[in-house]
């Protein structure tokens, strides 16, 4: 089934715009895998060289954290919704 | 030498940036800034969620970011970028929210001297690896110099 895939909108330039993507796919990392075979673009946005989830990047099954999961093995399935979510933060200091 | 970019904001928004950012002294406010390209018609306060350094620090939950992005999309539309409050500091970046900045989100900042907002700016980035720019805020009647005027009228 496929998983739909919520782009925000950072990096909406690199999906033509599209806030939400559907991909087939049973975990994260092949999530992942889909979506920049289709937005190349988005890959060094999302994934360290070493292919570890980037600083400041969240990404969502449902309400859950990822890195709270199984990491980029989180599985995904019927029913589940996929948010990519920038960190955002700052301050004077 | 490429034009420097500009954003409109609202006057009512920029009201309502004052008045947030002066409630949250001398913590750090934040919130959400919506509108169309080039032009901030909304701004949506946020709760700071940084727990160790409010006075200096903000943070935006993930839930918070999801709401304002979803609102931005319900209503037509777009997420411009966030806004936060530097209290007793200067509106300029500091390190940390250059490290912090995305790409496609601007980055405004609110001076809060003693409770009052007194200044604003805006910048954002073209490259991970680039420093910021400047970006011209445009407003009616807006002037840096008529900022502290205009809030104080605004708070009337």
């Amino acid at each position: 089934m496929p998983v739909p895939v919520r782009i925000p909108t950072p990096l909406r330039r690199f999906t033509g715009d599209r806030a939400e993507v559907s991909v087939e796919a049973a975990e994260i990392s092949s999530v992942l895998d889909r979506l920049f075979e289709e937005y190349p673009g988005l890959r060094s946005h999302l994934l360290n060289e070493d292919r570890t989830l980037r600083a400041f990047v969240n990404i969502y099954v449902n309400d859950e954290d990822i890195r709270f999961l199984d990491g980029l093995k989180t599985p995904v399935g019927d029913g589940d919704s996929v948010s990519i979510v920038p960190a955002i933060a700052g301050g004077a200091r | 030498m490429p034009e420097r970019s500009e954003v409109r904001f609202d006057r009512a928004v920029l009201e309502d940036i004052a008045r947030a950012a002066s409630t949250a002294y001398p913590y750090e406010g934040c919130g959400a800034l919506l509108g169309e390209r080039g032009h901030v018609r909304v701004t949506l306060p946020l709760p700071n969620t940084e727990k160790g350094s409010p006075r200096v620090r903000f943070e935006v939950s993930s839930g918070d970011y999801l709401r304002v992005e979803r609102e931005a999309d319900a209503q037509g539309l777009r997420l411009l970028g966030f806004w936060h409050s530097h209290p007793d500091h200067p509106a300029r970046p500091s390190v940390t929210d250059r490290a912090r900045a995305w790409e496609g989100l601007l980055t405004v900042i609110v001076s809060v001297q003693e409770g009052q907002a007194r200044d604003i700016g805006a910048w954002e980035i073209h490259g991970r690896e680039l420093p910021f720019e400047l970006v011209e805020i445009e407003s009616p009647g807006f002037s840096s110099a008529l900022v502290t005027t205009l809030w104080r009228e605004g708070e009337k």
